[in-house]
Order: structure tokens, then sequence, then C-alpha cells
């Protein structure tokens, strides 16, 4: 035992419900029961709607006396149902845990503390807004990682390892959390700031608040060297903050946050332009060889169809930029650059495309916002498309939904994992459409079932792609996480050796399981 | 390529902040810039792309020019990809501060330097200045024809046809080239840049001028060349009181209605401010705009205004007009509050060629030697008075909201919204005249209780040789009211659908009301560009201003947010749209137009009250 393996949890609230039913709402109210996933909940009894960690701590201290369980939800967004109340109790929401976030430096580092409550959106609009800046904050202050969905909250970002197009460039969340507030499923409080406590040889302690001591031993699981968010990460020499970072909330609920920050690059390049039946993997792979990327993203031939359908469908009131003489694959870019490397870069990726055989004025590219945001509308409207279709499809037949895949590969491996989805899909006689994070990858192939047989043939073909992809040593869960959805998946990933080893983490913190019963474990 | 000439175009182009980038700041209220990327002029882009179209059909090269600071150099590049062959960058310290005077002077200058051009094209105005004066300015420098707010060019055998449309109408003007055109957004798509523009452009040399090398003076730059001045700013904070109504339809249809009745009715018109006085000795002129025979409005607004202003400083003053007529007829014509009217008769002179009109009233004032003129804000307005400024060599103050009279030094203040439209700008200018104009609607029309004398001065053929021709080609394309001058506007934005804005035009045929539309809706199809209210479409201030599922976007609000009433029908309450309205209706507007249309229907005879009032 010494200083930097021991988590010294702070005293819980007294369990004293006339000061935790100040956050109790009266009823159940509906939009709490489902997320993004369409998965329904089960009504808990009573829902919680703490303001602070100490608030947390005395709803838990109170959940905890009484022996029940309960569900934890941020902003569901979601879409593996791992903010949707399912055998708990108690729902507890962390939405109302808003204040303004505050600015930090640390020996020229800087960082933003914020509250568990608070969305992407509203970090987003803090730090364009300067105004509230010490004067020497350094010009172009962001907080880098973008995932789509920008009402994702920050409790449920860091909860999920949440990640984004620019995840190629910045990683998931996980590197950008320097520090939380955790409170444990008991009520009592952590304090946990990245680098200050590890485990040692797989061993670590748990100070509780009234001096009582206990100790963890553990082995390390297999984690792949790709995005990855699917049980906990589990090595013998990890930084202990790691285990709540990606934990779906099994293990305490995240109420504070301290992010770190770093510098945009003077501007973006971003472009958007057509492959000819062009193997994407190896075209990726020379791509990043050449200039770092921000982002590089895909869209199958079939996506484009889609969209095109879409788009004379609805005409120009679909948002949907005009590209239909686009009859191919497409690829996005975006690449940071600053005045003096602006040339040489944009001429990399000319001649990156002329290499292989693409025609650079096959394009669409530019520098202002206003391209990215027209861009982002772009891209932004073939996932909205497939759920639209998917939505129409399910009026007839109740219960259709899409498969949506989450798969991710080691850059070397993605010809073959891709030569795979094609292959099945066609064997099966599916229809989908692919597109996703190629730099990373992490393709999202999204099957499009038109009858309940194809909805059992998509979910048969999802478990053989996840079982391909883990032979590759890639991950069955890249970033929409296991939930309560993907539960299945956990065996596919793992052997019964490593979720033993997880589930001993869960015991260690959460004995009686009381935290989001059903997530990860059954 | 069957044309013989060669067209060399030079498009003006300016960097502006994005305006999708900018934000009200919902605590302060003030236009929150932060996030605005610089960009090129929206306008500018249509200019660019009508150069294409026209070097596809005539052969001939584009040079884009730019006076701006260093970073502009991002501008030009741009225009580069977007199909400019050359660039030019018009920069240097002694340039800043240059009013729109003075730009249209640098960049004239920097016109006659690059080689053998023949048309200059602009964007019809910035985003940022909206002053829309730079483009004739260039053309009065070069002393060559221009036409303002076309939609679409054409050339052939060096003649070159622009097809326009305002409130009277649509019509094409041509000239012989060379000459000046500025561009509104019309039928030029915009291209997708590639990635093969952008490797073109950002190896081109972008050719540096500054002061010297475009042969200007010290005190022809900047500041010291600028003949106006801002001589105070002030920013104005939103302190709507917004009242919030949520209810059923039927009730949120009642509720607009009352207010419909309350706040659409024109106002009365006010009294002039004392007897017209045909002995005064004329100092203060109205440039006079006549249409088919009747003078607009705001002609009647801006002469009640002058006569206010020259009781405060013992003069007279007076209206001028340019017509094919010895005098304006007196029988359809109220009388205007004016000491004097000067006709200008011209018989050549077509009423929409503003450059011969121009040349005429620049004769008149340089004898007349009047300390303030007056126009109109109008497209006609716009289109002649930067003209006439730099023909006088004075400075212009486009659409003032406040004009008032320095009681010590006697200059005329001219106060103006700038940006987003929450900073007031008050102009004073170092020359006279003293130039300024006024949007329609802003100040009260008046009328005397008789004609003032008209006195006809016959223009010589030779002033008002312009060589344009002007072929009238129909009226207005625009369905029902129009906006121009409309008491009440009915707005309709993404959220109201293409159906929704079928009901919008019923509700605007049984109310009156004349129908407008957000960008995006316009975008959209659902409504024609002559609706579009903003700043890339037409500014409105009407007494009641109804806005149907429009979210309010910057660019939205600085086109009506000085609107006397303004009622907002919105689902989401965080609509920034409703942080600029006096009364803000939280529910489903399609369902809330049905009930107002319903309501309408029952009143029999269509309702008196509901129309002109």
């Amino acid at each position: 035992m010494n200083a930097r393996n021991v988590l010294s949890a702070l005293k819980a609230q007294p369990p004293d419900l006339r000061t935790a039913q100040n956050y109790v709402s009266p009823g159940c109210h509906e939009r709490y029961l489902c997320d993004e996933s369409r998965m329904a909940g089960f009504p808990p009894a009573r829902m919680w709607f703490p303001t602070d960690t100490a608030g947390v701590s005395a709803a838990l201290a109170w959940i905890s006396e009484c022996n029940e369980r309960a569900a934890v939800s941020g902003a569901r967004t979601g879409i593996a149902g791992g903010a949707v109340p399912y055998g708990a109790e108690n729902l507890l929401s962390t939405e109302r845990i808003v204040y303004k976030p505050m600015l930090i430096e640390r020996n020229g580092e800087w960082f933003l503390k914020t509250g568990a409550g608070m969305t992407l959106a509203d970090i987003q609009a803090f730090m364009r807004n300067r105004d509230s800046f010490p004067d020497h904050a350094p010009a172009g202050l962001y907080y880098p990682v973008d995932p789509t969905e920008t009402s994702a909250s920050v409790g449920g970002m860091i909860a999920s390892d949440a990640s984004g197009a620019r995840t190629l460039f910045y990683g998931s969340t996980r590197i950008w959390v320097n520090r939380l507030t955790v409170v444990l499923p008991d009520g009592s409080i952590l304090d946990l700031e990245r680098g200050k406590f590890f485990a040692q040889a797989g061993k670590f302690y748990l100070k509780s608040p009234n001096g009582v001591v206990d100790d963890c031993a553990f082995s390390g699981v297999r984690i792949p060297g790709t995005k990855h968010v699917a049980g906990y990460r589990l090595s013998t020499d990890m930084d202990l903050i790691d285990l709540f970072i990606g934990g779906e909330g099994t293990l305490g609920v995240v109420t504070d946050a301290e992010l770190r920050l770093t510098a945009a690059p003077e501007c973006l390049y971003v472009c958007l332009f057509a492959g000819v039946d062009h193997p994407a993997a190896e075209f990726a792979a020379c791509l990043k060889q050449r200039m770092p990327l921000l982002a590089l993203e895909y869209m199958d031939r079939a996506s484009m169809h889609l969209l095109r359908n879409f788009r004379d469908s609805a005409s120009a009131a679909s948002g949907v930029p005009d590209l239909t003489d686009w009859d191919l694959s497409v690829y996005y870019v975006e690449i940071p650059l600053d005045k003096g490397n602006a040339r040489e870069r944009v001429d990399i990726l000319k001649s990156a495309l002329t290499d292989s055989g693409l025609d650079p004025a096959d394009s669409w590219a530019g520098f202002s916002p206003s391209y990215l945001d027209e861009m982002k509308r772009f891209r932004h409207a073939l996932p909205e498309r497939v759920n639209q279709l998917i939505a129409d499809t399910g009026k007839s037949l109740p219960g259709l939904t899409k498969i949506g895949t989450d798969m991710a590969v080691p850059d070397h491996a993605l010809p073959a994992m891709m030569e795979t989805y094609s292959q099945g899909i066609s064997r099966e006689g599916l229809q989908s459409v692919t597109f996703g994070h190629l730099g990373n990858g992490h393709l999202h192939v999204n099957i499009l079932p038109r009858s309940m047989e194809e909805v059992e043939k998509g979910k048969a073909l999802y478990r053989e792609f996840a079982r391909y992809a883990v032979s590759l040593g890639g991950s069955v869960a890249a970033e929409h996480g296991i939930g309560r959805l993907k539960r299945d998946l956990m065996s596919v990933q793992y052997n019964p050796d490593e979720i033993s080893e997880m589930l001993k983490i869960k015991r260690f913190f959460d004995p009686q399981f009381r935290l989001n019963p059903g997530v990860l474990f059954a | 390529m069957a044309n013989a000439f060669s067209l060399n175009i030079a498009v003006c182009i300016k960097q502006v902040p994005d305006s999708s980038g900018l934000r009200i700041n919902p605590g302060t209220g003030n236009l929150d810039r932060s996030n605005a990327q610089n960009v090129i002029n929206p306008y500018d882009l249509f200019a660019l792309e009508a150069a294409s179209d026209l070097k596809k059909s005539c052969g001939g090269t584009i040079t884009a020019v730019c006076m701006g600071p260093p970073q502009a150099e991002s501008a030009l590049r741009e225009a580069l990809a977007r199909g400019a062959d050359k660039a030019v960058h018009v920069c240097g310290p002694a340039f800043s501060g240059s009013d729109t005077w003075a730009t249209s002077l640098a960049l004239a200058s920097t016109v006659l330097l690059l080689d053998q051009v023949n048309l200059v094209l602009c964007g019809k105005q910035a985003v940022d200045g909206d002053t829309a004066q730079v483009g004739p300015g260039i053309a009065a420098h070069l002393n060559w024809p221009h036409i303002a707010f076309a939609l679409r060019i054409r050339a052939s055998e060096n003649v070159l046809t622009g097809e326009c449309s305002d409130d009277s109408g649509n019509f094409s003007a041509s000239f012989p080239l060379p000459g000046v055109v500025t561009l509104s957004r019309g039928h030029y798509p915009l291209r997708r840049t590639s990635l093969q523009d952008w490797s073109k452009a950002l190896q081109a040399q972008i050719r540096q001028l500054g002061p010297e090398e475009i042969g200007l003076e010290p005190d022809q730059l900047g500041i010291k060349g600028s003949p106006t001045r801002v001589r105070s700013i002030k920013t104005i904070l939103f302190t709507k009181k917004t009242e919030f109504f949520r209810g059923s339809a039927a009730q949120a249809a009642e509720k607009i209605e009352s207010f419909f009745r309350k706040k659409s009715s024109t106002p009365f018109a006010a009294s002039p401010v004392r007897l017209p006085d045909p002995e005064k000795n004329c100092r203060i002129f109205v440039t006079g705009e006549i249409r088919k025979g009747r003078i607009t409005p705001v002609t009647y607004e801006l002469a009640a205004k002058a006569l206010e202003l020259s009781d405060e400083v013992s003069c007279g003053s007076a209206l001028v007009f340019v017509t094919p007529a010895s005098e304006i007829p007196v029988e359809v014509n109220p009388p205007p509050p004016a000491d004097k009217v000067f006709v200008l008769q011209a018989p050549s002179a077509h009423p929409l060629d503003i450059v011969s009109l121009t040349a005429a009233l620049a004769d008149f004032f340089t004898h007349a030697r009047p300390d303030i003129i007056l126009g109109g804000a109008t497209a006609w307005g716009r289109s002649l008075m930067p003209r006439l400024s730099v023909l006088l060599r004075t400075g212009l103050t486009a659409d003032c909201t406040a004009l008032t009279i320095d009681g010590k030094t006697g200059d005329l203040l001219q106060t103006r919204p700038a940006f987003g439209g929450n900073i007031l700008a008050t102009i004073t200018c170092n020359r006279k005249p003293q130039m300024a104009t006024v949007r329609p609607g802003v100040f009260k029309e008046a009328f005397a209780g008789h004609w003032p004398d008209q006195v006809c001065l016959p223009v010589p053929d030779s002033i008002i040789d312009s060589g344009i021709t002007i072929m009238e080609t129909s009226v207005p394309e625009t369905p029902g009211n129009s906006l121009a001058g409309a008491a009440a506007v009915a707005a309709g934005g993404m959220g109201l659908g293409s159906d929704g804005f079928k009901l919008l035009e019923e509700f605007s045929i049984l109310s009156g009301a004349a129908v407008g539309a957000s960008r995006s809706a316009v975008d959209a199809g659902w409504a024609g560009l002559h609706c579009q209210v903003g700043q890339t479409g037409r500014t409105v201030q009407p007494a009641l201003y109804m806005a149907f599922g429009i979210s309010g976007a910057v660019q939205h609000l600085a086109g009506m947010q000085s609107s006397g009433f303004i009622i907002s029908i919105n689902r989401d309450p965080e609509s920034a749209i409703f942080g600029v309205s006096d009364l803000a209706i939280i529910g489903d507007c399609k369902e809330i137009l049905r009930a107002l249309i319903t309501r309408l229907r029952n009143r029999k005879n269509g309702s008196p009250e509901w129309k002109d009032s």
C-alpha cells in the first residue's frame, strides 16, 4: 500500500430522504424511458434529478440504504440502450448537474471544469465566447473531441468514452479527461486525477470514509489496438481513472469533470471526393501515411444511391447538397493547416488522388467553415435517411429495426474486413449501406431489412462479422458501447476468464449490482 | 466563341464576416462575432459566377480585385478557386479607414491599371455595410455607365445587357462596353470548388498594389480621402420585453388578430412643419422619384423631412425630378411639402436610365450648390445617389434612420444602423453637399395644402447621352402584396413547410399583409426570391411583422428587427426570433395559420378593418 495505489473515498451524504427528496420528481416522465436506441424501458418508481455531487451522493446513499437499484441517465443520446431504465426502482438523471464551466490553467496546460449535465453544445458555445477568458488564454483553445450528436452530455460522453470523426487525430474522450468526481454506489465520493492513482501489479486499494481498507486484485484483459468501448480496459498497471471512463456508469456516477483543452488548427481544409472502385482501405492507408488528417470518412456507393433517391423525392428542402452526378463511393477528409503549409498539403492530397487514379476535379473542397457546415449536413443526411427508411418500413412491420454494426479493425486488416462485409451482405441477399470512420478502420454497416426474416438474417450476420473482427485483432464495439442491447457481444470479444476479471472489478465497487443493472453484464 | 471582341473582366470582391457564424449573445443582446470567420461577400460570389459565365461565351480573362487588409488574401485565393484567372490585392495601411467614396476611387484607379479591362462586376452590396455604393461609385470615377442590381447579364457584339427587376417590374438595360454591373442574387448557381480549383488557386501569384502603384496621393486615401466620418457610435441593447403566449391555436389566432387590428393600420400622414414659401432660398434638396407619372411615397417622406430640416437652418427645401415631361402631373399626385419643385426636362431620358438621370442632376446641382441632398433608398435611389455623390465629389451615407442638424456646426448628423442593426453610427460629411439616402417608411410622409411652384429646366441632350438602352419587359411577378412599403408582413420559414406557404398566401390575400420568407424557405423553393427578408434579401420595417416558423438566424433578424411590432410563432421556445419579438407565441404555426384564416373567412366582405384602415 502506498500513496499511489490507494483510492480514498470521501464520506457520503447521510441517507436522508428529506434532503434527497428535493431531487425526486413526482411522477414518471415518459421521455426518460428510452434513448436513441428505441429500446423501451420499464418505468422506475422514482426519478431523481440532483443538481450537484452532494445530491447524487445523498440519492445513492438513500437508494443503497433501501437496498434498491438505480439506472443512470444522461442526455439519452446513446444507441446501445445504456440509459434505458431496466430492472431498477430508481432513475438517476445527471442532466441538472449544470453550472457555468470554469477555465483552469496549470503549468501552461488549459482545462475546463464542467458539470456532468452540460452538453457538448454548451461546452462548444462556452469555448467560442472568449469574453470570459483570461487575456493570456491562447487563441483557438477548444475541446477537440467531436461526437456527432452535440446534445450529448459530459457525463454520458465520459461514461461511453465517446468519439467522433476527429478521433482519428485526437483520440477518444478518454485521453482528454484529466480529473473526475465520481460517486460510488454507496454514496461515497472519489476525486480522481489522471496520473495520481495506479494499479500496481494488478492490485489497488479503496479506503472507505470510515477508514476500512479493501483491496482488489485482478489480471489484465486483451484490449484491441483500435477504437474500443466494451467493458473495463484492465491492465495491471492502469491509471485508475480509466476504470470510470468508458465504464458505462456501472462502477460509479460521474458528476464533475475536468477536460483537457488544446489549440485548434489555424485553419481547416475539407474535401469530399469521389473514388472509382478503388479499394478504400488501401487508399486510406496511403493518405494517412502522407500527411496528418483530422478526419477520414467514407460512404459507399449504396449510401450515395440512398441519398440520391432521397434528394430526388424531397427536392432541395432535404438540405442535401446536390451531388447527383457522383455515382461513386465518397471520401471525406479534414486536413489541419496553417498559413505556411496550406499549399503543400493541398498538393499532397491532390497527388495522393492522382496517384490512386482519382480525378482531383471530381471533388468538392474548401476552407471556410461554411464548407465544413455544408459537408457536415451532407454526411449527416445519410444516417437520418437510414432511420427514416426503417421507420417507413417499420410502419407495416412493427419490431423491424436497422442493424447497425460498430466494429473496428486494425488498419492492416481493413481490406479483409471490408471484403467480408460485402461478401456476407451479398450472400444473404440483404440491402445495406456502409459508411463511417475509414481512417480508424471503423465502418458502420447498416443492414436495412425489408422483412422480419431479414432482421434475423442480419442479426446472425452481425455476430459473424463481429467474430471475424475479433479474429483480426479488432473490436466488437468501437464507439457505441455495449449498453443493454449488445451484451451478447462481450463473449465474442472476451474469453470467460477476462469477463470474470471484469466482474471482479464490478463486484469490488458495486457488490450489490445497484448501478445500471443490465448494462455490460446480465 | 463567335464574338470577335474579348472581355476583360475585373470582379471586385470584399471580405466580410460570415453571417452564419454570428449569434446574438442572449445575455447582452450584442452581436457575438467570436465565431464568425471571414468569407467573400455573398453577392460577390454571384459576380464571380456571372464573370465565368460570360467568359464561357465570349472568352477573355477574369481578374479578381480586392482592397483590404493582409488577411483578405484568403478571399482572393477563393476567388481564384472560383474561376478568376488573376488576382490583385490592393493593400496597405494608407487604405485603412476608407469610406465608400475612397474605396471606389482606389478600385477605379486599380481597374485603369489592369490590362484593357472593359467590364467591372461587383456584388450589389457588401453584407457588412449594406451600402450598395461602391459599384456605382467605381463607374462614376471611371465615367463608365453602370447597371445596378442585375439578375443576369449577357454580352454580344461589344454590348452588355443586364436583366433587372425592381418594384415597378422587370426590365433590361444595355450599354456598349466599357461599363460596370452590380449583381443581385439572381440566376447564377454557385459552383462547387474542387481540389483541382484550390490547387491552382494556391499556386497562383497574387499581385500586390500599394497607393503609389495605383497612382493615388495620400490625401486621396483612407481616412484623409474619405469625405464621411463616423462621429459617434451607440450600441443598442435589445430591451424588448417579450410577451410569451401558449394556448390553443384558436386562442393564438384571436390574439394575433387583435394585434393585427391595432398595429397594422397605416398611420395618418403628418402635417408639414410649416407652409411652403416659394421666396425661400432652397439649400436642401430631395431627388424625387416618379414612376409612371406618380410620385413615390418615399419622396413625400423625404420632402417632409427636408422641409423640417430647412426650418432649423432657416432656408428653403426643394424637390427635383428628371422627367421627359415639362411638369409633374398635379391631378394624380398630392402636393408635396416643399418650397419649390424643379423639373429637369429630358425628353430622351428613360426614367430607369440612372446614368442619364444622374448626369442631368449633377449638372443641376453643380449650379444650385445645395447644402444637403436626400434620396430614397429604393433600388432606383441606391443606384443613382452613389453615382451622383461621386460626380459632385462628396460623400454619401446610405440607409439613414435619423437626420438632424448639429446646432453648433450646422452639419447634417446622419444616423444609420450598422451590421446586424445593433449599432447606430452617426456620420457627418466634411464636404458639401451632404448626401444621404433613407429607406422607405422610416420617416412619415406629409402633404402640403397646395402644389408648390414648378420650375422647368430643359436638359441639353449632350448631357444625357449615356448610351444606355432600357427595355421594359414585364410587370413584377410578385403575387399579391409587395413587401416594399407594406404595413404588415407575414413571413414564413422552415417551420412552415411548403403546404404552410400556401396557407400563408391565402392569409396574405385575406388580410392584405405582404408575404415574406426566410432565406432557407426561399432556398427550398417555397417562396420566390422577391419574398426573401434578411441581409441577402430585403430589409423591411412594416408596422407589424409576423414570423411563422422562422427560427431567427442573425441574417434574417437584420432584415426585420426594426419593424414596429413583431409577432413570432414557433414551436421551439428557445427560438432566437423570440428575442426580438414583442409577442412570442409558442405553438404549431400551421394550425394557428389555419385558425387565423378561418377567423378571417368568417368575417363577411373581407373585413374592411383588416385592409387599409
